[in-house]
């Protein structure tokens, strides 16, 4: 049979898209390929694609659970059975969706939709069981830990050719019934399975691939341990689906995309740069862990280039070579708006304050009768009876209180609702307009940043400000304002030249913090400080203007209403780096980000990528 | 007592939409974008008066169609091999209110039955209701996030699968989605968005005489309304009565060869994410020409529906209208 055609015949639902529908065939193969991950856009066939994966798997009556979006705990991690435990007089335990999974697979369309905390959850066992999921990158994405319990990662495409297109317009302008099409072909298909199983027990594998598979996880920069081991398994099963009796290094070629595409990190970044920068990204990353023990996931999180912004920053790098003026203080100008593109998901964690305003930034706790509920309470202020739980706390009772039908229900049983919803912040923009921003139109750069941010804060419903510090001045250029229009007005405008008067603009930020905070204390603000950290004028005159400055930040930093980041817009290829920002971020016990890290998270490039990237399947 | 339908004046595109989705429910659904008070409630309210019957399982509390797919109680039923009887209702626009929990929406354990019997029991919510009907969420862009994670959830498969509190039960949750949002108030999630099989918009009527005729219709409506739906019932029955025609004739109409070419033609040009575009577009088209009476799809039905079938699919660059992409469509319609 065609190599080509074969694909046409798994998941006959589904046109083109032959990297998932290899990924979920070698899965079935080899359960210890480790699961799944379907990426995709929408409208892209993620969701059909799962669901051939369930059809393939009721017909071939393989065990399998399903995770909506909806589940709670409860049931996920099991709880009581409350029938029994009313008739039995004592608690009666029953499993939950994760135990009853041991040893098949579970799916779950749309994974990055579930919150956190069962997320947690479900990938604490995930050893249990073998993971097929969906995700589409522009409603958000996984952790980078969660990625890597994935064995595989494939990306749903657009169908280009016009007569695909076409083919498919034929199959779906009627509906059928999913269930009863294409049974000839699934049926073939197990079959096809069943013989491929017993192949791959006689594939050979010779010394060779071992180190084959590790120096191919390597050259990828993969660190986990668990890429090599998947690799294997992906490759041998491979190797059966093509028929041949040994593992080649051409099969480990092959699939090693489905392993590595959701651990690749930053690996454009580090093929251009050289061993010196190496040297410098890694010392960057030990900071950042000092910085912030608690987000260990940051190390993971850094940026893949696109390649024009890699372009880009060569073209800047050869420039500056030619061009190594020091910054002129003296000339004021006004630079346009440089590229605008999708910022990082910046997380802050949730505190312990029950708020009632609503948003899409962070989550809190809520005292408003929506929201997610997420446990059961035995106090609460609020009164929002969670009626289950109070049945629940009830039934070990009910032989003891010698129930005869009706539930004898006492106040001590009364549980109540703890409900989560997401809120917005006030963003405090403080900006640096310096003369040093202006070198080599760095702050075209800068602003083309600030207004990607604007648009996320517009998007999460968040207030923004805007302070501009430079030569002399510190300036509230726009109050809080949920106006994002009105900010870019501001921002087109804002002029560039003069000396740094950090202090000074910091100082106005924390008179505008604590002025929003008496106005609204329910609310958290983020400050996001955009500069190089040069500062050089200090508000009282024969002051330290850095010393000054560190006094600011360890005031701001105090506030626990106050989450803050630092935005570093200093070039790091200027032999004048002196990486004052990430000293500031320190002071602020706040995040901190390169300029060029603010892009959106790696998937969702990496998706873009692939259409461009031709995947040779052969 | 509701508004007639056929007595909203103008807002022709809107009324269009609905009456297609009654025609081919597959098609998805409508969004409708507009100012306040240009009748969006009204219209798709008065929707529930034109809906035909529906072949449902008598007694099935999730309106099980007798062609399957089914719920948990109708395929235990069926498994025991009781016989299944089919009875006729009428579809029904459900509404879900913005402040909506997400027991009510999905079901939960039905409390009252667990207090009185200590038995755990499932109460279908929203969605149950919503199988095979309409399902209207006003100001849709003002929904709780967790609310619409499980609505994608559901309208991705087609069933409501819950797991809440010791609960575990499925069924089949095929809902018509329309929604109504003022777009400045905020944007839907990217995805969401895409569920929308149509997008329509609708505007203040800015004519004079049809405003006054607006005022009119609803000044007669208020005083006198028995009155006023007698004279419009003729109208009404006539509209009803061809939508039941066209939902019958709908799978006879043909489609040539050359049209798929056009759809995927038209398509391939404007840059759109996934092929949910191309097939509603067919099927909007295949609604209209049965709405129409014709026996086959022709370039003219793809140019009626395709400014509102792809409309919300267009992409656009931040701060910046879709009006670029939407000029290319309309150069692009002119060559066909």
């Amino acid at each position: 049979m065609n190599f080509y055609q074969s694909f046409e015949d798994i998941f006959p639902e589904v046109l083109g898209n032959r990297t998932p529908k290899l990924a979920i065939f070698l899965n079935l193969i080899e359960p210890r390929c480790g699961g799944v991950l379907i990426i995709g856009k929408k409208g892209t066939g993620k969701s059909l694609m799962l669901n051939c994966f369930k059809k393939i798997l009721k017909i071939s009556n393989l065990p399998f659970v399903e995770i909506p979006i909806g589940v709670t705990e409860e049931t996920l991690i099991g709880g009581i059975n409350i029938e029994k435990t009313i008739e039995k007089g004592s608690r009666v335990f029953e499993k939950g969706i994760l135990d009853r999974a041991k040893k098949s697979f579970v799916l779950i369309d749309d994974i990055n939709l579930l919150p956190d905390e069962y997320l947690s959850l479900i990938f604490e066992k995930a050893e249990n069981f073998n993971l097929v999921a969906t995700l589409n990158p522009e409603e958000g994405v996984l952790s980078p830990h969660f990625l890597d319990r994935f064995g595989m990662c494939a990306v749903t495409e657009d169908l280009k050719d016009p007569s695909n297109k076409q083919k498919l317009l034929k199959l779906y302008e009627n509906n059928y019934q999913f269930e009863d099409s294409f049974l000839e072909k699934y049926e073939s298909a197990i079959r096809k399975i069943e013989r491929l199983k017993v192949l791959k027990e006689k594939v050979r594998v010779e010394e060779f691939i071992w180190d084959k598979i590790s120096e191919t996880v390597l050259k990828e920069f993969v660190f986990s341990h668990r890429a090599e081991l998947f690799l294997f398994y992906v490759s041998l099963a491979y190797a059966a689906f093509k028929g041949e009796f040994s593992l080649k290094e051409n099969h480990v070629d092959e699939v090693s995309h489905l392993v590595l595409l959701h651990r690749k990190r930053e690996i454009e970044k580090q093929k251009v740069s050289e061993e010196r920068q190496k040297e410098e990204k890694k010392e960057d990353k030990e900071d950042r862990q000092d910085l912030k023990p608690s987000g260990e996931r940051k190390e993971h999180k850094k940026e893949n280039f696109s390649q024009k912004e890699k372009d880009r920053s060569e073209s800047s790098e050869e420039s500056s070579q030619i061009k190594m003026s020091f910054p002129s203080n003296s000339k004021e100008e006004i630079f346009g708006v440089g590229k605008v593109f999708k910022v990082k998901r910046m997380i802050f964690e949730k505190d312990k304050t029950i708020r009632s305003t609503t948003g899409r930034r962070t989550k809190s706790k809520t005292r408003l009768k929506g929201g997610r509920f997420l446990r059961s309470v035995m106090f609460s202020k609020d009164k929002d009876i969670d009626l289950f739980g109070t049945i629940r706390s009830a039934a070990p009772f009910q032989v003891l209180r010698g129930r005869k039908n009706k539930l004898i229900i006492y106040k001590e049983d009364f549980r109540y609702k703890e409900k989560e919803r997401k809120i917005s912040h006030v963003v405090s923009f403080v900006v640096d307009g310096s003369g040093s921003m202006g070198v080599q139109k760095r702050m075209e750069a800068v602003k083309g940043a600030i207004l990607s941010l604007l648009m996320d804060c517009y998007q999460k419903r968040d207030k923004v400000s805007m302070i501009m510090f430079r030569k002399n001045q510190a300036e509230v250029v726009l109050p809080p304002t949920s106006s994002s229009d009105l900010a870019y007005k501001k921002l087109k405008d804002l002029p560039t030249g003069g000396k740094t008067p950090l202090s000074l603009g910091l100082l106005e930020a924390y008179k505008l913090i604590k002025k929003s905070h008496l106005k609204h204390p329910d609310t958290r603000i983020i400050l996001i400080v955009l500069s190089d950290g040069k500062a050089n004028q200090a508000i009282k005159s024969g002051e330290d203007p850095i010393l000054e400055v560190k006094r600011i930040c360890s005031e701001i930093g105090k506030l626990s209403y106050v989450d803050s980041v630092v935005i570093d817009c200093e070039l790091k290829n200027n032999f004048l780096k002196m990486d004052l920002a990430k000293e500031l971020a320190k002071w602020f016990s706040g995040k901190y980000f390169l300029l060029e890290d603010l892009k959106a998270e790696n998937l969702v490039n990496l998706v873009d990528q692939i259409k461009t990237e031709h995947l040779n399947l052969v | 007592m509701i508004f007639p339908f056929c007595a909203v004046v103008d807002q022709e595109e809107m009324k269009l939409g609905l009456i297609l989705n009654v025609i081919d429910p597959s098609i998805g659904g409508v969004l409708i974008m507009g100012e306040k008070g240009t009748a969006k409630s009204t219209t798709v309210r008065a929707l529930a008066d034109l809906l035909p019957e529906i072949e449902v399982i008598k007694g099935c509390r999730f309106n099980c169609s007798p062609d399957g797919p089914f719920c948990l109680e109708c395929l235990e039923k069926k498994e025991k091999g009781e016989n299944l009887e089919v009875e006729k209702n009428k579809m029904e626009v459900v509404e879900l209110p913005l402040g909506v929990t997400e027991d009510r929406v999905v079901g939960t354990i039905d409390v009252e039955y667990a207090i009185t019997y200590g038995k755990r029991h499932f109460e279908p919510g929203l969605l149950a209701k919503a199988n095979r009907n309409f399902l209207y969420i006003d100001e849709v862009n003002l929904l709780e996030d967790h609310i619409v994670d499980l609505l994608l959830d559901s309208a991705a498969m087609g069933i409501n699968r819950v797991e809440r509190e010791g609960i575990s039960f499925f069924h089949p949750a095929r809902f018509i989605l329309v929604g109504s949002m003022n777009p400045e108030e905020g944007e839907l999630r990217p995805q969401f968005l895409d569920r929308f099989g149509l997008c329509v918009q609708v505007r203040a009527i800015t004519d004079k005489n049809l405003r006054k005729e607006v005022l009119k219709r609803k000044i007669e409506f208020d005083t006198d309304p028995e009155g006023f739906l007698k004279k419009w019932k003729n109208e009404q029955e006539d509209l009803s009565q061809r939508i039941v025609q066209a939902k019958k004739n709908l799978s006879e109409v043909k489609v040539p060869e050359e049209i798929y070419k056009t759809v995927v033609d038209l398509t391939s040009q404007l840059n759109l994410d996934g092929h949910r575009g191309d097939i509603v577009l067919l099927k909007a088209a295949k609604a209209y020409a049965a709405f129409n009476k014709k026996d086959s799809v022709e370039k003219e039905d793809l140019k009626k529906v395709v400014l509102f079938s792809l409309r919300h699919r267009l992409k656009r660059l931040p701060f910046e209208e879709p009006e670029m992409e939407v000029k290319k469509l309309y150069e692009l319609l002119s060559i066909l």
